[in-house]
């Protein structure tokens, strides 16, 4: 066991008696637990404690949860982590990891990863923080200010030439583009740690386009679920205050004009690193999520397009790097931006936050100069320091870095690369300092951040034990000033050896305590029970709704892979049902159906050869394993369900968040089957109706709680589509020709478990199965909806409710068509024969309406989801862009 | 004595295919300067653009700014307007007379305008300041020389070491390759100028503009006439700048109409732009005409 005082010594060490008054008692185990973890950190260096005072009692901020923890007994802290992983799952929360070979290949999401333990902040120390944040969101901003006005702080020395023209975030574009408001700053983030003399340090400050506030609203969310008691007792200041705020300063950043402005939150799209948190943000600002493709610049003026009518724009929350933001203006390689937009913002037509440029301030050479700024420009001493650091191109600075090489971490001004002095070998310390000596403005050594110890649940196999943590702070202006996210987003760090960039384990919720409260006992009858934190839901109202091609189109697809996923789902489970009955059992009667079936499994799914290649019908469960699993296989349900999952995670902020949940327990269950042995059939039959379960809880969700709006009406056009596909696809692929009564009614039996149909089939129709009446059932029956008529007629009315409808669009013709078509076909015709034993009329009305139906999603997909052709620079070709939907256009289809 | 010119600059693209929206910005259009009125100006872009204004630039260039949004396979872009340029002052022909080229570099200790010279000290983010480069300057930077005598004997190298050669370059071409290559057209050697006085710490700008198309009696037709033009400038400690031009071994006066400067051809443009089409194709012409009025 190691001591765990962590303050210089003759610091005014007090004795180690715990604080009767402050905490009561607690338990030993998990402090001593604590402290031998925690001791490995304290080896070679201090740190602060935050949990254990230098008195050796837990801190009395953190009284209740060490209480609560005791209280859930050995194994609480597992069971916690446990939970806080499957809500984080539950909601969706994921991060893009991005391919450390810098290809653009996109990597599966992983999840988000959350501490179970909260970083639980006093009063005190909280009050210190904020204020030294605000002052410091006010300093930044008068640079800002400054920097894209009359440059005073240039002329008058106070800030080197070379931070400013020689950075990359200094937008010379920028200039002449002011906010509304008195604030040029919007959103300022700063990362702070926790230096042994328990002083918080500013690493960097983050203006270009902070991300962290939506990850930091949905660990709240989770938090607050996975351990309600424990958020009760502690009763952590709320971030809904913060949401609000965020809210109420994009509205109010609208330019003068807008009477009632439209806010947008621009993304980089659905595979950028951070597109939850972008997506979240959005969803609890109650703002639609735009990609570049929604919108467009018209007669001076920034438009979201929405089914064919332009919508007016006026303010951006923008997450896209403001030199990415237009390709007229800024880097002409961009495909992230929208063309035009500088010159709207010139015009003040439109606000977009963070302002054009405000990058600059990233600029880690300008955190030395802070301090005289601060008096400079406020006329106040800096509180909130910044974590030492210096500059190349100052004579000081520079022999300051040359003497410390070894414990300094260097970043390049213009690239903002870093190099960790510790890492290098002689000759790397060499050829650094050759470089820095080159050109030493361009570069700055820190000192390697100092952060404190926390407990923390994460990366210690579930049990409490003790990790490096920092905060990510945010503020954001409104008129009266800046307001902070009072918490924020904790990091859990990977300790020593120095790893840079700071790499994070997890996340962390951060706990704020109220000064008044002192115990919850004390306050009980004052403070009504603090529930689970709900974050103030805004609905976006209909107008809000981006309608954009790109929006449409995933929808759309949405629809289609859904339904493709549950259809399948039903086949691959009849096909393997008749696989159980006949496979050991080849002599009973009506096994020739089987063959049929397992064919009609490829035919349906387009995984040609399959079934139709002997082997595989030899080892059938395999095949039908791998259609169920393999997400590479074109054409499987894996491959159907990963689909789905793109195409919703690109209108996120239009999707319940239980949708989250079912997709969830969806790619549980297809994980289950990976890691079951390949002949489990047994876990094969349990996958699928697994995954069955949640595509009807889908399909439950979006006909219970999506607001029909003409997003909705396209969804459900391609499912409907897709459904009437499906269907005429098994029928041809099964009811082709005239069979021996006994297979005919195995096949049809098959057919109807497929089309879920079995149970009206049998309370209508008794004895055997004729295929004049299951025709009558699943094409004609409009009160089945699992028929064709019944699809087309959903179509008819999905169509006719979009805004553009005149009943003799292409699209509500060719439905129409369809629907004349089946109307003309007597059900009994269906079952006759040619010569060869072929049902021609059956084939010609299947075959032909499954024709139509592609012909009418290609319809819908030219008529609402053409997204602008590609763009070129004027004056040739090069830097070709092609702008295609998040999903392939037609690959959807099948040949 | 000012001069006076009447400048049409068109410019036609043609692409293969219907482009179905264009949005363009071009620097087409004289500036005012201490010694140059842009009288007057327009600018015509056929089709017509549903949206076009005017702008100025953190240079206090002025730009234009069109959208074309109906469809079309040829765009005319057209820049009609009257200057005024004066002959150099007395003041402009002592610019860098009296001062050390190692006095002229902009100390940031200095601020004001000093400091914000230091902008066109800085290589470009893609360096174009090589060990080529730094070899080239040298023998222009005697110790202790004039600003103006560095500026006329590089501006004199350049014209003698290279040939112009039109075509032989692209707008994209790197300054190492034009020091290799010896032979380039008005922007390369604006370019190696630049380049030159940045490596030994000088500010120096590139100018676009135009070169009056009538020959002074008895002198040849110079090159540059009927294009676009471009040359450079370095910044002297008096706060003046001294405009040379290395295509036609000269310092700059009133046969020069400026448009716009910045810290590079990038900056500066006469058109760019981006349009929305499945063309693969696309062909730009040019015509410029600087005609001197009385």
């Amino acid at each position: 066991m190691v001591p765990v005082d962590t303050l210089d010594p003759g610091s005014g060490k007090v004795d180690g008696h715990v604080a009767a008054d402050a905490s009561r008692p607690v338990s030993e185990q998990v402090i001593a637990e604590y402290r031998s973890r925690r001791g490995a950190f304290a080896a070679g260096s201090h740190r602060y404690d935050e949990l254990v005072g230098p008195d050796g009692a837990v801190r009395p901020q953190w009284a209740e949860l060490v209480q609560g923890l005791d209280d859930a007994g050995r194994g609480g802290e597992r069971a916690l982590q446990s939970r806080v992983r499957r809500l984080v799952d539950d909601h969706g929360i994921t991060y893009n990891p991005i391919p450390a070979d810098g290809s653009e290949n996109v990597a599966p999401p992983v999840r988000w990863g959350l501490d179970g333990i909260p970083l639980v902040l006093a009063a005190d120390d909280w009050d210190r923080l904020e204020s030294g944040l605000i002052q410091r969101s006010r300093l930044l901003d008068a640079l800002l200010t400054d920097l894209y006005g009359p440059m005073e702080t240039v002329r008058t020395g106070l800030v080197p030439p070379e931070l400013v023209f020689g950075d990359p975030g200094y937008l010379r574009a920028a200039h002449g583009i002011t906010i509304p408001g008195p604030r040029q700053l919007f959103i300022h983030a700063a990362d702070v740690g926790r230096g042994a003399d328990g002083r918080f340090r500013v690493i960097a400050d983050r203006t270009q386009a902070p991300s962290g506030i939506g990850y930091a609203l949905a660990d709240r969310r989770v938090m607050s679920r996975a351990t309600p008691e424990l958020f009760r007792d502690t009763n952590p200041r709320p971030l809904s205050t913060f949401a609000r705020a965020v809210r109420l300063a994009l509205i109010d950043a609208a330019p003068a004009s807008a009477e009632d402005p439209v806010v947008v939150v621009l993304s980089p799209g659905s595979h950028s690193e951070t597109a939850f948190d972008q997506a979240y943000l959005a969803t609890v600002l109650g703002f639609p999520l735009v990609e570049n493709a929604d919108l467009v610049v018209r007669d001076g003026c920034l438009w979201m397009r929405s089914l064919g009518k332009l919508r007016r724009v006026d303010v951006v929350l923008r997450r896209i790097d403001a030199e990415f933001a237009d390709p007229l203006d800024l880097r002409p390689d961009s495909r992230l931006g929208v063309v035009g937009l500088v010159e709207v913002l010139r015009r003040g037509a439109v606000t977009v936050v963070n302002t054009l440029g405000s990058g600059v301030l990233e600029n880690p050479a300008l955190l030395p100069l802070l301090p005289a700024m601060s008096r400079a420009l406020l006329d106040e001493d800096l509180q909130l320091e910044s974590t030492p650091t210096f500059w190349g191109g100052d004579a000081v600075g520079l022999s300051h870095m040359r003497a410390r090489v070894r414990s300094l971490v260097f970043r390049s001004v213009t690239t903002r690369k870093t190099v960790v002095g510790h890492d290098l070998s002689d000759d790397g310390a060499e050829s650094l300092l050759r470089r820095i000596g080159a050109e030493p403005w361009k570069w700055v050594g820190q000192e390697v951040p100092e952060f404190a110890v926390a407990p923390s649940g994460s990366g210690f196999g579930g049990d409490t034990g003790a990790a490096e943590v920092g905060i990510r702070l945010f503020s954001v202006a409104q008129r009266v000033g800046y307001t902070p996210m009072t918490g924020g987003l904790g990091q859990v760090l990977v300790t020593s050896p120095v790893a840079e960039p700071l790499l994070t384990v997890a996340s962390k919720d951060v706990w704020v305590r109220s000064a008044e409260r002192v115990t919850p006992a004390d306050s009980a009858p004052h403070t009504p029970p603090a529930s689970a934190e709900e974050l103030p839901q805004y609905a976006a109202t209909t107008v809000d709704v981006v309608s954009s091609p790109r929006v449409l189109g995933d929808l759309f697809w949405l629809g289609r892979y859904s339904e493709r996923a549950e259809d399948m789902t039903r086949l691959l489970i009849a096909a393997r049902e008749r696989l159980q009955d006949y496979q050991s059992m080849p002599w009973l009667e009506g096994s020739d159906s089987l063959p049929i079936l397992l064919e009609a499994v490829t035919r349906v799914s387009g995984t040609g050869p399959g079934f139709f290649d002997a082997s595989a019908r030899t080892d059938a469960v395999a095949e039908l394993r791998s259609l169920t699993l393999s997400a590479d296989r074109l054409g499987s349900l894996a491959q159907s369900i990963d689909r789905l999952q793109q195409a919703a995670r690109g209108v996120r902020d239009q999707l319940s968040n239980d949708t989250w949940a079912v997709l969830n327990r969806i790619d549980t269950a297809l994980e289950e089957l990976e890691t079951a042995s390949p002949g489990d059939g047994a876990q094969l039959a349990a996958s699928q109706s697994a995954v069955l379960r949640g595509l009807l809880s889908l399909s439950g969700l979006a006909s219970e709680s999506m607001v029909r709006d003409p997003g909705w009406y396209l969804m459900d056009a391609g499912k409907r589509i897709e459904r009437g596909l499906q269907l005429t696809a098994l029928l041809s692929a099964t009811l082709s020709h005239a069979l021996t009564p006994s297979t005919e009614q195995a096949v049809i039996d098959s057919v109807l478990s497929a089309a879920e149909s079995s149970v009206i089939y049998r309370r209508r129709n008794r004895g055997r199965a004729r295929p004049a009446a299951v025709a009558e059932l699943l094409l004609f029956d409009e009160g089945n909806p699992r028929s064709l008529v019944y699809q087309l007629d959903r179509l008819k009315h999905d169509l006719g409710s979009l805004p553009d409808a005149s009943g003799t669009s292409r699209a509500e013709v060719l439905v129409e068509q369809m629907t004349v078509r089946l109307r003309r076909v007597n059900p009994g015709d269906l079952e006759s024969v040619d010569s060869s034993g072929r049902r021609v009329d059956l084939l010609d009305l299947v075959d032909g309406i499954h024709a139509q139906l592609e012909e009418l999603s290609r319809v819908i997909l030219a008529t609402h989801m053409v997204l602008p052709g590609g763009t070129q620079p004027l004056w040739g070709s090069v830097g070709r862009r092609a702008v295609s939907p998040s999903i392939g256009s037609t690959n959807g289809e099948r040949s | 004595m000012s001069r006076r010119y009447r400048i049409k600059h068109i410019t036609t693209y043609s692409y293969s295919d219907r482009v179905t929206s264009s949005y363009g910005r071009g620097f087409l259009a004289p500036r005012d300067t201490d010694a140059q009125r842009c009288v007057d100006k327009s600018v015509t872009v056929e089709p017509s653009p549903t949206d076009q204004s005017f702008g100025v630039d953190v240079y206090g260039n002025e730009d234009v700014y069109f959208h074309v949004t109906s469809d079309h396979e040829k765009l005319v872009v057209t820049a009609d307007s009257l200057v005024e340029v004066d002959a150099p002052s007395a003041a402009d022909l002592a610019v860098g007379e009296s001062v050390t080229w190692e006095s002229a570099r902009p100390n940031h200790a200095g601020g004001g305008d000093a400091a914000t010279a230091v902008e066109f000290v800085l290589d470009l983010d893609v360096p174009e300041i090589t060990d080529a480069v730094r070899e080239y300057a040298e023998a222009s930077f005697g110790q202790d020389r004039a600003l103006r005598e560095v500026v006329v004997d590089l501006t004199h190298r350049i014209f003698t070491d290279f040939t112009y050669q039109s075509g032989s370059t692209t707008v994209s071409t790197k300054v190492a390759d034009v020091l290799e290559a010896r032979s380039g057209v008005c922007q390369d050697f604006a370019r190696l100028a630049i380049a030159c006085l940045r490596s030994k710490g000088l500010a120096a700008r590139y100018v676009s503009g135009y070169l009056a198309t009538e020959p002074p009696p008895g002198k040849e037709r110079m090159i540059g006439v009927d294009a676009t033009h471009a040359w450079a400038a370095v910044w002297s400690p008096e706060g003046r700048w001294l405009a040379f031009d290395p295509t036609n071994d000269q310092l700059v006066d009133e046969r020069y109409a400026t448009v716009a400067w910045g810290r590079d051809y990038a900056d500066v443009p006469p058109l760019r732009g981006v349009i929305y089409t499945e063309a693969e194709e696309s062909t730009i012409s040019v015509s410029v005409d600087v005609a001197p009025v009385n």
